[in-house]
């Protein structure tokens, strides 16, 4: 029977670690988002493919998600900066999750606010010494949980280490554009 | 390839844990040799920098047999000073070394070894692999984008700042290492940039005694490597931030931005002659303070549980380490701003010769707690191989205790088995 800690299935989380470290090419996973655009600023992404465990596979269904701009959009979503934010909280949140299943703490509520300071002028070319990207990204959690003060330091810290989304933002990724067709 | 002679065991390296390992074999009548590539203690005489000090303090150092029983307990050992300990104590002990030797390979034979050396070779039962886990410097991947106009220097050729062009400085690397170059190369007139990632802070003293006398006591230095959540990770850690010096200063982050030292996070990558810094600094910094403050309180708890209060001085904790608004996250290394890279980013053994499926596929030795997956084949050396304690000097002591052990279980019998606890 598998037990859920915080809606976490931890037999499962366990046995795919064990595989992982087994066989490491299982642990090599793709992903992938197609996107489309739909006016002006704004452009839809859907998300169902996904590579992994050494095989292609699927999400339970398509996912989409559109994003456009305050200002000079159409209201369809918020901007792809935004996302961004949502990702990092997301990816930590789920590090805080899975971190307090293994340790069999109880999570009762974790919330979190990212903010992140950027001077548009970058973006809009006004000033090439201006950074396009975020200055300053902060991510402020409150934790309830059945554990005391330091262990809540410590699973919030371990799922910010742990995070492929506060990895990529606070170190070089490689990323590479081109044109197909 | 017949071998010339043959014993039942043999040790490579004659550095402290080698001459232990010998002493505790000695002691159960195990016959044994001892090969060393140079003269005894050698990379504590060849691979020094000229003012390096252990961060252990002299009352710590202690071997099977030996304590240090000289007049200055409380003091810090010069590279010669735990040279010549190490010397006295081979000759204590008595070891078989053979010295000027350097192994060439090692491969089975049955269920025995070969050791090819350059003065003959060795067939054994038992191999013990004392060479030391800092044979070589780790270096990161990008190291090779380093601009050609950028001088290079890993911890085990660097002697003093003298030989560093003047000019800015890069050290790459906050642990001990890394924190106590940074700092005589910044007071020889070299502005020094430290690349700090994760890193383990601890003051030198702590309510007036110094802080190895605290991590003995309560027990730290003795945590088992069987008994932590994970070992690989506990084994990554870095060397904490300390440097042993007659004023027993404490040299921290704090105390290097205090004198000019520029602090930027962790090395990420070089791109086009950029180093590329990661903006995780704050957190960096952040958690090392809450992981000191951590084991200050551990510390503050067992005097209180042992009723020891008055004795010593109040309860205290680490200041917050400062870091800057807006640190810069790259670094231009071609513009001449920056003469010289500094590699403090670790050491590895060297294990090229050790001709032996023992390997993961990480290049990592296979082994448990220093019994290494080949029957009769052992390590010594090493960040937390048995104990936390493993990779200062009297680590030795229980390491070489508990191997031993389980050596001569394996020669009577035939047969590896569970290391007794």
């Amino acid at each position: 029977m598998s037990e859920e800690v915080n809606g976490v299935p931890c037999d499962k989380m366990f046995a795919s670690i064990a595989r992982f470290r087994e066989n490491g090419e299982l642990a090599a996973f793709r992903f992938s988002a197609k996107n489309e655009w739909v006016e002006g600023t704004a452009s839809r992404s859907t998300i169902y493919e996904w590579y992994g465990i050494g095989a292609d596979q699927v999400h339970v269904q398509e996912f989409s998600f559109t994003a456009d701009h305050p200002t000079l959009g159409h209201g369809h979503g918020p901007t792809p900066q935004e996302y961004v934010l949502h990702a990092l909280a997301a990816c930590i949140t789920a590090g805080v999750a899975t971190g307090a299943a293994a340790r069999n703490i109880k999570l009762n509520k974790v919330s979190s606010t990212v903010s992140a300071d950027i001077d548009v002028r970058g973006v809009l070319g006004v000033d090439p010494d201006i950074r396009k990207g975020f200055s300053n990204v902060t991510v402020e959690f409150d934790v309830d949980a059945e554990c005391d003060e330091d262990q809540k330091d410590a699973l919030v810290a371990a799922g910010a280490k742990y995070s492929a989304v506060y990895d990529m933002l606070a170190n070089p990724t490689e990323v590479t554009i081109s044109r197909r067709h | 390839m017949r071998p010339d002679r043959s014993v039942t065991t043999v040790i490579i390296g004659g550095g402290h844990n080698g001459l232990a390992m010998s002493k505790r074999l000695a002691d159960r009548g195990i016959d044994h040799v001892v090969l060393e590539r140079g003269d005894v203690a050698n990379a504590w005489r060849t691979q020094r920098w000229d003012s390096f000090t252990l961060l252990t303090p002299n009352w710590q150092t202690r071997l099977p047999g030996r304590i240090y029983d000289g007049e200055d307990p409380d003091g810090f050992m010069t590279a010669p000073e735990i040279a010549g300990f190490i010397e006295e104590y081979a000759a204590l002990v008595g070891a078989p070394v053979q010295t000027g030797t350097t192994v060439t390979a090692v491969r089975s034979s049955g269920d025995t070894f070969l050791v090819v050396t350059d003065r003959g070779t060795w067939q054994c039962r038992c191999l013990v692999l004392a060479s030391g886990a800092c044979n070589l410097p780790h270096l990161p991947d990008f190291a090779a984008g380093v601009p050609e106009t950028v001088v290079t220097v890993n911890p085990l050729e660097y002697r003093s700042p003298d030989q560093l062009p003047d000019g800015g400085v890069l050290v790459v690397g906050a642990a001990a290492t890394g924190i106590q170059l940074a700092d005589e190369i910044h007071a020889s007139g070299r502005p020094v940039t430290l690349s700090v990632g994760e890193h383990v802070r601890m003051p030198r003293t702590y309510r007036g005694r110094d802080i190895q006398h605290w991590m003995e006591v309560i027990g730290r230095l003795d945590e088992r490597y069987d008994e932590v959540e994970e070992i690989l990770k506990a084994r990554a850690v870095a060397s904490p931030q300390l440097i042993g010096t007659p004023e027993r200063r404490t040299l921290d982050l704090n105390a290097l931005t205090d004198k000019g030292v520029r602090l930027r996070g962790r090395l990420g990558a070089i791109r086009d002659g950029v180093a590329l810094f990661s903006g995780g600094l704050r957190n960096h910094c952040r958690l090392a303070d809450q992981k000191t403050n951590r084991l200050l309180r551990d510390i503050d708890e067992w005097i209180t549980a042992h009723d020891l209060d008055g004795q010593y001085e109040p309860p205290g904790r680490c200041e917050p380490t400062r870091i800057p608004k807006d640190v810069p996250l790259t670094l231009d290394l071609v513009s001449g701003e920056i003469t010289a890279i500094v590699w403090a980013t670790g050491f590895r053994s060297d294990f090229s010769w050790l001709d032996l499926p023992v390997f993961d596929p990480a290049g990592r030795l296979r082994h448990d707690g220093g019994v290494v997956d080949a029957p009769g084949l052992y390590f010594l050396g090493g960040t937390f191989l048995r104990r936390r304690k493993s990779s200062f000097i009297h680590g030795a002591e229980d390491d070489t205790a508990d191997l031993a052990e389980h050596l001569a279980h394996h020669l009577a019998t035939g047969r590896s088995a569970a290391v007794a606890r």
